[in-house]
């Protein structure tokens, strides 16, 4: 083991000073007599520290602290100052000065998405739905919302209008003169005439839910044709061919009869009838908005018209109702809007600010001030 | 935030609280205070008043009159008395903060291995009343070995024994954890005890415990000399207990040695039992690089070759092994960040 570690050259640190010492220490212990075996064995320091430090080879000790108490230890056998020695030890011998360096070993930190990221990214996201919510909330008022309404309803008008134009165009002439009273009684009439027919079993199946009588007039008219005549009462003997013949005693009756010719679906069918009201009501509502406020007109079968924030001083023209179907006004702000019919203005809904429900625009309901007397429920027509 | 505050103006401390002496280290300034763990006490028509602290108070002990009490408040590592510790510690804080007012410092304090929960709670209040904006507590072998410089954090074992006034720590310290440690009361009182004893015993002369430290620490020795010698001579002073009088008697360095055998022997088997427990690559660690001594107790003379004999290891006394566990609290408080896995606080 001696031969091993005398091969190695000879490190020294601290330039002379470190082998001086160590000479002194090899030169004491020669003085005495005693071999480095016999020091090894009674201060149970290793020999080849015991070598390395009369050497100089600081970096063959197992750490300073231990380097210096070796020194220490050693120099107080031979006879030193003890202390002395290790002062000049530390003193010649640079590194010995170092303090450790302490690293505690720590765990590895998880890997994961980093917190930086995480934060970019929520606020992405954040910035983003904003930008969503701005987009779609603040498009409203700047889209031509006024056109979309008519157009809608005009695409849907002239489709079923073809197949009966001579009853359509014939109509309002007819009941142009007539007073509104009989052309608003129309659905009405034809209106109860389902009712006791979905209630007999035999009509049910082919009528589904479709609401117009003259359908039933078209499909099975033998069998409903004395179905339906009791429950008008006065109606009925006038004629039991078509429920739509029935109310409207202006209209010539061969025009009601064409209708049972054609076996169409229902839905096509049913404009026909109440189309001399709606010419009526063509263009004599108007909604106006005084102040901003939040409108929605929808017909009675649930379909929405309108529903956005009307800006003071927008109007809206309240087209006509399609079929049976009535138009129900709700309004956010009743003290600000207003309802024109023929271009007279009516009275107010209601205080700024108030809720109205479902009040029925219908022309004359609005013309006699029904809808402000605040009984939003009533309408003119039951 | 108005402890921040204060912090701010305050000094941090690393406090080894010992039994014998307690030693004050300042952040960026080192040690500033080493003084005796004795508070003075005077009874002032039913108030007790601090009368002095440290080495004053050491002065006394022992040559009170009776509205006077000289406590040295802690006993075996711990506190014993909870008010008076207290107050030694707020006056340390006045010293180093030179008698400022609002001193609100961060303070580390020192608590043996063996210390039960109680025990290191004690210590944390204490100092927490005394004013410490916050205290963190660390476990005094840990402290030792990196005062003494060991490479701690190594994955190498190290042995340090830290023999202070009350206790002897012995621990085996690897990556930066104790793996093994073992805390026995015996210490620099439990010597003193016993030289009080054997004289006692020997001359029927009964002297006192500062007389006892002194030739303890003049004379003491792990072992005899070599050579049947009798080593230095020292007079040492006391009561008679035969006839009461006062009397002088001279004790030799062997006398002196056989007295502190028992303590000695104690500590030799602290040791061992601890090399005993040691895992084995610890142990071949600890073959190579020995067992370092810190503490005033690794001043006893002898003591490492008695160690050295009883284990076959080589033994090494630290140097200023007296500050070893206060140089080793204030790196922990200089370099907090890095070795705050080795403090804890009790809350």
């Amino acid at each position: 083991m001696l031969a091993h570690i005398e091969d190695k050259p000879p490190e020294t640190f601290g330039g002379a000073g470190a082998t001086r010492l160590g000479a002194d220490l090899r030169a004491a212990r020669e003085r005495l007599g005693w071999t480095l075996e016999e020091i090894a064995g009674s201060l149970r320091i290793r020999q080849i520290y015991l070598l390395a430090i009369e050497e100089g080879r600081v970096r063959d000790l197992p750490g300073t602290a231990y380097a210096v108490g070796f020194v220490r230890t050693y120099a107080g056998a031979l006879g030193f100052d003890a202390d002395e020695l290790a002062r000049r030890f530390r003193a010649e011998v640079a590194e010995v000065n170092h303090r450790p360096n302490l690293r505690f070993p720590a765990p590895v930190p998880d890997r994961g998405v980093p917190a930086g990221a995480l934060v970019l990214l929520g606020a992405l996201v954040a910035i983003g739905a904003y930008a969503g919510w701005y987009r779609f909330s603040g498009s409203l008022p700047g889209e031509p919302p006024v056109p979309a309404v008519p157009e809608h309803l005009a695409a849907l008008l002239p489709a079923p209008a073809p197949p009966p134009p001579a009853p359509s165009s014939s109509a309002p002439s007819s009941s142009a003169p007539a007073s509104p009273a009989p052309a608003s009684l129309t659905p009405l009439a034809a209106a109860p005439a389902p009712l006791p027919a979905a209630a007999s079993p035999l009509a049910a199946p082919p009528t589904a839910a479709s609401t117009a009588g003259s359908a039933m007039a078209a499909t099975p008219a033998p069998a409903i044709a004395p179905q339906p005549a009791p429950p008008p009462g006065a109606a009925a003997p006038a004629g039991a061919t078509s429920m739509a013949a029935l109310p409207t005693p202006a209209t010539p009756t061969p025009t009601s009869v064409p209708p049972p010719a054609p076996p169409q679906a229902a839905a096509p069918v049913v404009p026909p009838t109440p189309d001399p009201a709606t010419a009526a009501d063509k263009g004599r509502i108007l909604l106006r908005a005084n102040a901003d406020s939040w409108v929605q007109v929808r017909d009675s079968h649930g379909q929405v018209l309108l529903s956005r924030v009307l800006r003071a001083g927008e109007s809206w023209p309240v087209p006509p109702p399609v079929g049976t179907a009535r138009l129900l006004l709700t309004t956010g702000n009743a003290g600000g809007t207003e309802l024109l019919v023929d271009g007279v203005s009516t009275p107010s809904l209601g205080k700024p600010g108030a809720v109205r429900r479902d009040l029925p625009l219908d022309a004359d309901g609005i013309k006699d001030g029904r809808l402000a007397q605040g009984t939003p429920g009533a309408t003119s027509l039951h | 935030m108005f402890a921040r505050l204060l912090g701010i103006m305050s000094a941090d401390m690393a406090i080894d609280l010992g039994t014998a002496n307690t030693l004050v280290y300042v952040k960026g300034r080192g040690i500033v205070l080493a003084e005796p763990s004795v508070v003075a006490i005077a009874d002032v028509r039913g108030k007790k008043h601090v009368l002095a602290v440290g080495e004053e108070a050491k002065q006394m002990l022992g040559r009170t009159p009776g509205n006077i009490s000289a406590i040295r408040p802690l006993r075996d590592g711990v506190i014993a008395d909870f008010e008076v510790a207290e107050e030694m510690i707020k006056h340390f804080i006045r010293k180093v903060h030179n008698r400022r007012r609002f001193a609100s410092p961060l303070i580390i304090v020192c608590v043996p291995s063996g210390s039960t929960a109680v025990e290191r709670r004690a210590i944390q209040e204490s100092a927490e009343s005394a004013g410490a904006r916050k205290v963190l507590l660390i476990e005094e072998p840990m402290a030792a070995a990196i005062g003494a410089g060991l490479p701690v954090t190594e994955p190498s074992g190290s042995m340090v024994v830290d023999i202070g006034g009350g206790t002897t720590e012995v621990a085996v310290i690897s990556l930066g954890g104790i793996v093994y440690a073992r805390s026995v009361r015996v210490g620099g009182d439990k010597m003193d005890e016993s030289i009080i004893s054997y004289i006692r015993r020997n001359h029927n002369l009964l002297i006192g415990e500062s007389s006892a430290e002194r030739i303890k620490i003049e004379l003491g020795a792990a072992s005899a000399p070599y050579h049947g010698e009798e080593g230095p001579l020292r007079e040492v002073k006391g009561r008679d207990l035969m006839n009461g009088v006062p009397r002088e008697v001279i004790v030799s360095q062997r006398q002196i040695a056989e007295a502190l055998a028992e303590p000695v022997s104690a500590i030799t088997e602290a040791v061992t039992v601890a090399l005993e427990n040691t895992p084995p690559e610890l142990a071949a660690d600890i073959v190579d690089k020995g067992i370092v001594l810190t503490g005033g107790g690794a001043l006893l003379h002898r003591l490492d070759q008695v160690l050295r004999e009883a284990t076959g290891l080589p033994v090494v006394v630290a140097e200023d092994p007296l500050q070893c566990v206060a140089l080793g609290t204030g790196r922990a408080l200089e370099e907090m960040k890095r070795l705050r896995n080795v403090l804890a606080t009790m809350y």
